[in-house]
């Protein structure tokens, strides 16, 4: 009945919370250059972990996994999986770029004039790669919209998964920051926090744009509660994954200036994300 | 002399002698073929199929004939399902709309002349030779795009074991309109063993015409295909009182591709300008901030 299962889901996910770490962690190191080394090292690092991990579950749904180079080599413009792949791709190599740039793990030693050139060329990676980490978010949910299913027809999807994307990222990144603890003493601890409600804001306003712009049937069945997929999606998603994870916890650390409910902010934001993904391509084929 | 028992327009002698100008003419049509074009007109012709279910008796020779033309496995009931080696066939529609008795209904690939699964694959796959839509197993990578684009839900990937040559594991695979058959002079399978007269194959004028003179002749029918998704490949004929998008057998054509073409780029565009301003305007302020 699933064309699409379990791999594509955890695609979308992991493609959304490598975008938007990569955009937090490039966001911190050109505010804070070196003194958020190990953050951004940390940062950089999951970013094309987390991208490659996801690239490979694309890669493991093909029937025929063997042939995923013919993406690079008959590219076809119109489609938008053709250029999603080199999206993806390129925001790959960016943030493994990034992460060398800054660690300079075996290019320092082995690849002397590509350790300067990324040294040098830094900066510009980090745009760069925040561009591509943007189209990435995006383009996760521009995949869909393409597709039959009414559950996919809304155009605020690529808002949605964008904004997700940016939240879920966010939340891991808040556990790197806390893990690292390089920017308690800076000035940005409290900022931390506010950042994650104001994305859970922007996210909760996408939901609404999504919902709203669904044809009546897929709406009907997206906020069923007797459809366990609704089910999920109001009380996963948008109970815990936006309004708590994202909104009232990192509003209430803000207040006591605490960190205690981070980890479990960040947890259920990266629960959301999922969920939320798992229900659009799940209920999506379903209806 | 009733519609039925008058001369096809392509009966197999005159369809054999096109097919032999056809034959002769292959390297041209070849070069005319335009890869990824969305457009009905590609090649000097466009072949169609035309489905007369006023004609139709259900018996599923189509089905049959399609199967052992491929030499895919044949179960002892008709398949009502599409699958990888199960490229058409003939059901009642679930509800019959104004009719009494619901209508039969031909399952399987309309060769649109706007292709969905043709536009979004990614590796340029799935093709057109005169208006026949057909993969390119060799360099489908089984990503299912073109199973989840289908406005008509058509193809379907082969998670099972390969089916000889025709449908290999792990690719998408549908109706071709035997396409490698034409080329060779043959007609397309279900059409040559139509029991009824209810499947024709010929160019999509042709086609149009006959179906437009079966209609003006009974004015109890009408057709369907001759606009949506830029013109069917297969031309309906339909009892009227039976509309097949308000019995939920076929979709709206509004909810084509065709509408949502651009949306993709523009927010991919979006998406990259918001991106880059965001970036941009951090690294600005922190260096306004003498931040590094």
């Amino acid at each position: 009945m699933f064309v699409w299962g379990w791999l594509v889901t955890l695609y979308l996910f992991l493609g959304g919370l490598s975008a938007g770490l990569f955009a937090a962690t490039a966001g911190l190191d050109f505010v804070g250059g070196k003194r958020f080394k190990r953050t951004v090292e940390w940062g950089a690092y999951w970013s094309w972990v987390i991208i490659a991990l996801g690239i490979c579950m694309l890669i493991l749904d093909l029937g025929r996994p063997e042939r995923a180079f013919n993406t690079m080599l008959h590219p076809h413009p119109v489609s938008p999986m053709s250029w999603g792949s080199m999206v993806i791709v390129i925001f790959m190599v960016l943030a493994l770029a990034y992460w060398l740039a800054h660690t300079g793990v075996i290019v320092k030693r082995l690849l002397k004039p590509l350790w300067n050139l990324l040294v040098r060329l830094k900066t510009i990676i980090g745009i760069l790669g925040g561009m591509f980490a943007f189209m990435t978010g995006a383009y996760t949910g521009i995949l869909l919209t393409y597709a039959r299913h009414s559950m996919w027809a809304s155009a605020a999807l690529p808002a949605l998964f964008l904004a997700s994307a940016l939240a879920t990222g966010y939340a891991l990144f808040s556990v790197i920051v806390e893990r690292t603890g390089e920017v308690h003493g800076a000035g940005l601890a409290e900022k931390i926090p506010m950042y994650e409600a104001v994305l859970g804001v922007l996210e909760l306003a996408a939901a609404g744009a999504y919902v709203a712009l669904l044809p009546a049937e897929a709406r009907a069945a997206l906020l069923s509660a007797s459809n366990p997929y609704g089910l999920i999606f109001l009380l996963v998603f948008l109970l815990a994954g936006v309004i708590f994870g994202e909104i009232v916890l990192p509003l209430l650390e803000m207040k006591t200036g605490g960190s205690a409910t981070l980890f479990l902010s960040a947890f259920l934001t990266l629960l959301g994300g999922l969920a939320l993904r798992y229900v659009v391509v799940f209920l999506g084929q379903s209806i | 002399m009733t519609e039925r028992e008058s001369p096809p327009i392509t009966n197999r002698r005159t369809f054999l002698k096109a097919a032999a100008a056809l034959a002769a003419a292959l390297p041209l049509l070849k070069a005319k073929e335009v890869k990824g074009s969305t457009s009905s007109g590609e090649g000097g012709v466009r072949y169609s199929i035309l489905y007369d279910s006023a004609a139709c008796i259900g018996c599923n020779a189509c089905h049959v004939a399609c199967k052992t033309r491929r030499g895919f496995p044949i179960r002892g009931m008709v398949e009502r399902e599409l699958s990888p080696v199960n490229w058409v066939f003939v059901s009642r529609a679930p509800s019959g709309g104004q009719l009494q008795t619901p209508p039969f209904v031909r399952h399987s690939c309309m060769h649109c002349g706007d292709a969905m699964c043709q536009l979004v694959c990614p590796v340029e796959a799935i093709r057109k030779w005169n208006g026949l839509v057909y993969i390119d197993q060799s360099r489908c990578i089984g990503c299912a795009y073109c199973v989840e684009a289908c406005p008509y839900g058509v193809p379907r990937k082969n998670e099972g074991p390969s089916w000889g040559d025709w449908a290999p594991h792990g690719v998408s695979r549908k109706c071709d309109g035997c396409y490698a058959f034409v080329q060779e002079g043959k007609i397309p399978a279900c059409v040559e063993v139509c029991p009824a007269d209810a499947l024709r194959f010929g160019t999509r004028d042709e086609m149009v015409a006959e179906a437009q003179r079966r209609v003006s002749e009974n004015p109890n029918l009408w057709i369907y295909g001759l606009n949506e998704f830029g013109g069917l490949g297969v031309i309906y004929i339909f009892p009227k009182g039976f509309d097949p998008v308000r019995e939920g057998v076929f979709p709206e054509p509004s909810e084509g591709y065709r509408p949502s073409v651009s949306r993709g780029p523009i927010a991919l565009g979006l998406a990259a300008v918001g991106g880059l301003a965001l970036m941009g305007a951090v690294k600005a302020k922190a260096r306004g901030e003498g931040g590094e």
